[in-house]
């Protein structure tokens, strides 16, 4: 009798589900899912009249636009193990853009083109040049957010009517930042599990070298991913511009960092290729969520300081990784 | 000679470029009270960036030396403190340093979570603790050694420099004297490759990040005696310059180049072509973009080198 290899188990439901590719990436976003149903039941015991009123959602739709569009962006980036630095800048170079004296046809234009080229630019570096993504993206967001500075030194400027008519007032009673999280969301996930761009950027993500031996263009696909996260940036900077209906070089800073913790709190790891935007949904609604939720409680700044930094901390312990590091 | 050549910081060049330009441009830029002043100027962040030297070599990275400053300089400045000897309050506020470190290190090693994002979250914890401390009322009590510290001179050569010297010893030393240096350098140009050479790679980490936390500690009280009051924000825009310094001085994420006095070059280059900028009446945009420039030119040269050599 030939010594066959034992037939292998039939996998439990976990294991296969443990098993499977599409679960195995979005692991993080389950947890991250988890977490807000938590909060939102916490919220519903805590401040329930006010946290769950129509007001309320609506304002966190209009607050939490931009942040959604950035976060998404940069989970593409992360998906490519790299990461923009750059997208808080990018937000402010294209709002004092918007806000030039220059028509909107050729304005609104020229502000995508701008974070076209700061896209592109990071992507060559880190790709083509080698350099670290940590290093390329921190150098052009200090070219570009001087770029902004010197274009719009103080906020002001006038904002183009076609952005603020799209950033203000409600839809079919939704807020206009509703619809902006929902297009920018779908577009999301669309190219990331409706296309084979997604694939090869999942397997880019995972690992490098052997998407190149297996024929994905690597590093187009890592050049894209920065591309992407700069015209998402520009997206946000034009529905913050259209919202405050002027301009303001420093409008996007805040946001720079922010837009990692939304996707690494939704479970996209920072080496790459596991994650994804649905995750992300999660990861800055906690955001969105825990702002609001201590602001309606009643939290002094000072304390929601530590609890917005305990609570991080304790997000991306949830998620461990192979090796310790960046 | 090539080897010897590529293995300079590429901030040494820069230096020298910015210099021989000086010189013909603004020969008063290089005169020896101007520079006197720049040292002074110089000195907290090049401690911080020395401390971020052992981080980035490590291949990690510490974005909370900005709220580490901030939180020591609200420390020494608390008025709770009167009447306590001063070496006292010294010694809290680098503790606080280095519990900062321990934490940030623990999070990174034990729960290996990305050390990006676990120090933007200690930072915004410590952030609020200082505030919490403070009342939001950064008091001015500050002990005079401290403040002799940041502005004081023996003679013409401020204090200041002087720490920052013998901080810059005793990182060069741990880094190229010592084993744990060896080390630091193997687990971050591969550290699966030193697991397996036996190279203890977390405690080195954590090690990393504890220094880095004494060593912003450090930077933040020599920056609350040259700037002599509390203030909430103190230390901000070091995250950044810090890491550009470290950068400048070629130590990049791995790779086993850089070191203490690259990171002191690439300090001194950054803090020298900043003010020469202002001497040219260049404002803050200005700035930011020759800051980026140098920042991208300094990587790219850098990485081409490693390339061929």
């Amino acid at each position: 009798m030939s010594a066959l290899p034992a037939e292998p188990r039939r996998a439990g439901l976990l294991a296969r589900f443990r098993q499977d590719a599409f679960w195995y990436r979005q692991r993080g976003a389950v947890l991250s899912f988890a977490v807000l149903a938590a909060m939102l039941a916490l919220a519903a015991a805590v401040v329930p009249g006010t946290f769950y009123s129509a007001t309320n959602l609506s304002n966190l739709a209009g607050q939490l636009a931009p942040l959604f569009l950035v976060s998404l962006g940069q989970t593409f980036v992360l998906l490519g193990a790299g990461f923009d630095l750059s997208v808080g800048a990018v937000i402010s170079l294209s709002s004092a853009i918007l806000t030039l004296d220059l028509a909107d046809p050729i304005k609104i234009p020229l502000a995508f083109a701008a974070a076209a080229t700061v896209g592109l630019v990071n992507g060559w570096g880190c790709v083509h040049l080698r350099v670290h993504p940590i290093i390329m993206t921190l150098a052009t967001s200090s070219i570009v957010q001087g770029l902004a500075l010197i274009l719009l030194p103080t906020p002001g400027g006038a904002a183009p009517g076609l952005l603020v008519q799209l950033a203000s007032g409600t839809f079919m009673g939704l807020p206009a930042g509703f619809y902006w999280i929902v297009a920018g969301t779908a577009a999301a996930i669309w190219l990331v599990h409706g296309t084979t761009y997604g694939v090869r950027l999942y397997a880019t993500g995972q690992n490098p070298q052997a998407a190149w031996m297996s024929g994905i263009e690597a590093p187009r696909i890592r050049i894209l991913t920065y591309v992407i996260s700069s015209l998402m940036a520009a997206l946000a900077g034009a529905y913050l511009t259209g919202r405050l209906a002027s301009g303001d070089p420093n409008v996007g800073s805040a946001l720079g960092l922010d837009s990692v913790l939304g996707a690494a709190l939704g479970g996209t790891l920072l080496s790459g290729g596991v994650g994804g935007p649905i995750g992300t949904i999660a990861g800055v609604l906690i955001i969105g969520v825990l702002n609001n939720g201590l602001n309606l409680a009643g939290v002094s700044p000072y304390y929601q300081f530590v609890v917005k930094g305990s609570m991080l901390v304790l997000a991306v312990s949830l998620f461990r990784r192979k090796e310790a590091g960046l | 000679m090539k080897r010897i050549l590529t293995a300079l910081p590429p901030a040494l060049w820069g230096l020298a470029a910015v210099c021989v330009f000086a010189a013909f441009t603004q020969p008063q830029f290089l005169s020896l009270p101007f520079l006197m002043i720049l040292l002074r100027q110089a000195a907290p962040l090049g401690i911080v960036a020395l401390g971020q030297t052992f981080v980035v070599a490590n291949r990690s990275l510490d974005l909370s030396v900005g709220a580490t400053i901030a939180f020591v300089n609200l420390i020494v400045a608390h008025a709770m403190w009167n009447g306590y000897p001063p070496a006292l309050v010294i010694a809290i506020a680098l503790s606080a340093g280095l519990v900062i470190g321990l934490v940030n290190g623990v999070l990174v090693t034990v729960l290996r979570a990305s050390a990006v994002v676990v120090t933007l979250g200690t930072a915004a914890i410590i952030t609020g603790i200082g505030f919490i401390y403070s009342g939001g009322a950064p008091g001015n009590a500050m002990p005079d050694i401290i403040k002799w510290l940041g502005r004081g001179r023996i003679d013409m050569v401020p204090v200041s420099g002087l720490v920052w010297a013998a901080f810059g010893i005793v990182a060069f030393v741990l880094l190229r004297r010592l084993t744990l240096g060896r080390y630091i350098f193997a687990a971050g140009d591969n550290p699966s490759a030193a697991t397996y050479s036996g190279i203890p790679v977390n405690t080195t980490l954590l090690i990393s990040h504890v220094l880095s936390g004494l060593f912003a500690a450090s930077g933040g009280l020599l920056l609350s005696g040259l700037v002599g009051v509390g203030s909430l924000n103190l230390g901000a825009d070091y995250i950044l310059s810090s890491i550009a310094a470290v950068i400048l001085g070629g130590a990049v994420f791995g790779g086993g180049a850089g070191g203490a006095i690259g990171t002191m070059l690439g300090t001194a280059l950054l803090v020298m072509v900043l003010n020469l900028l202002t001497v040219f009446g260049v404002d803050q945009p200005g700035k930011l973009i020759v800051q980026g420039l140098v920042i991208a030119v300094a990587a790219v040269i850098y990485q081409q080198g490693r390339r061929s050599g």
